[in-house]
């Protein structure tokens, strides 16, 4: 079996009881990077985005049999991803009771002795700046600017409009740009 | 005046356009390698290991618990303290167990202390039991006899 398999046969080979471990095994490797990254992006430390990403995978599996193919498997598993990502920052929220901006302040300071980060000065700028945002915004940012989503596939995974995205993305840039000057 | 370059590098009047878009965030060598096999091995062979990280949650349920137990432990002291004198009853309940001692078998102890109990001030006790004095007047114009009246003390 190619490993080059499209998404309908992907899903054809996942729902036959025979191959469906091995249909499983490729989707992973076909989505993964992606999956890791987006969450990565959303969470920062490496440790947080495996657990997160093979959550993701894990729900991915025990729901996969009832995808409905309404949408495109990869806007699904990417909805799948960013639920669990925005789950357990909310979690991490609650356990330590702060409000929003201290996560993000956390995180943007654990940036700094990430052995798993290699931007440069610049770089190490803009994932701070990133994370200034508020979580809706980062969201959509970095969909747009890093996966370089269309703004259908985005709504297709945030449930938002088309219009209210490019209205987030564009006043994200705005705040980024401001503190980028700033900073 | 730096160059174009050296603004770059500082980070002045950068704009998205001129930040380079590499990927910075990076992974372990042949992750990727292993993490279908480590989540096919999670959907076959059931959970993760719990991470030991720093939870403040069990530690708040554990003060709760203290402090609810804390709280539960005073209210059932100062109930012990009060016991002897809270029946529970109502007035009126206690007035008619008083009237009707027979009927519950209760000790005149005990229907003493329960007149004490009674939140009846020595003034109105005083009250209760002086008489005028055209009573008192009448009752000893009876000439009775002194020796029933010690009896009766």
């Amino acid at each position: 079996m190619s490993e080059d398999l499209t998404d309908s046969e992907l899903l054809a080979s996942f729902r036959n009881p025979e191959s469906r471990n091995y249909a499983f095994n490729l989707l992973i490797r076909k989505y993964q990077k992606k999956v890791y990254l987006h969450i990565r992006r959303l969470v920062i430390s490496h440790d947080d985005a495996n657990d997160i990403t093979q959550d993701a995978f894990v729900k991915v599996w025990k729901n996969l049999e009832g995808f409905k193919e309404e949408s495109q498997l990869f806007t699904w598993i990417y909805r799948i991803a960013t639920n669990e990502a925005l789950s357990f920052l909310r979690k991490k929220r609650n356990l330590f009771f702060i409000p929003i901006v201290n996560v993000e302040h956390k995180l943007a300071r654990s940036l700094v002795d990430d052995n798993y980060f290699k931007g440069d000065e610049i770089q190490l700028k803009l994932q701070k700046a990133i994370l200034k945002l508020p979580e809706k915004q980062r969201l959509v940012f970095n969909m747009k600017y890093f996966d370089e989503l269309k703004y259908e596939e985005m709504s297709d995974v945030l449930g938002t409009s088309v219009g209210a995205l490019k209205a987030s993305y564009h006043l994200a840039v705005k705040k980024i740009e401001n503190y980028l000057k700033e900073h | 005046m730096g160059t174009q370059e050296d603004k770059q590098h500082n980070g002045e009047g950068q704009t998205l356009d001129s930040i380079k878009k590499g990927e910075v965030f990076i992974t372990p060598s042949s992750y990727f390698d292993e993490l279908p096999s480590n989540i096919m091995d999670r959907i076959h062979h059931g959970a993760k290991e719990e991470k030991p990280a720093f939870n403040l949650r069990p530690i708040l349920a554990f003060s709760s618990m203290f402090v609810l137990a804390g709280i539960t432990l005073l209210f059932l002291l100062f109930k012990n303290e009060n016991l002897h004198t809270e029946t529970g009853l109502s007035e009126f309940e206690i007035e008619h167990v008083l009237e009707n001692p027979d009927l519950y078998n209760i000790s005149g102890d005990v229907i003493t202390e329960q007149y004490l109990s009674m939140n009846i001030s020595e003034e109105e006790l005083d009250e209760d039991l002086s008489l005028p004095d055209e009573e008192i007047r009448s009752y000893l114009e009876e000439d009775p006899d002194l020796t029933d009246i010690i009896n009766e003390y």
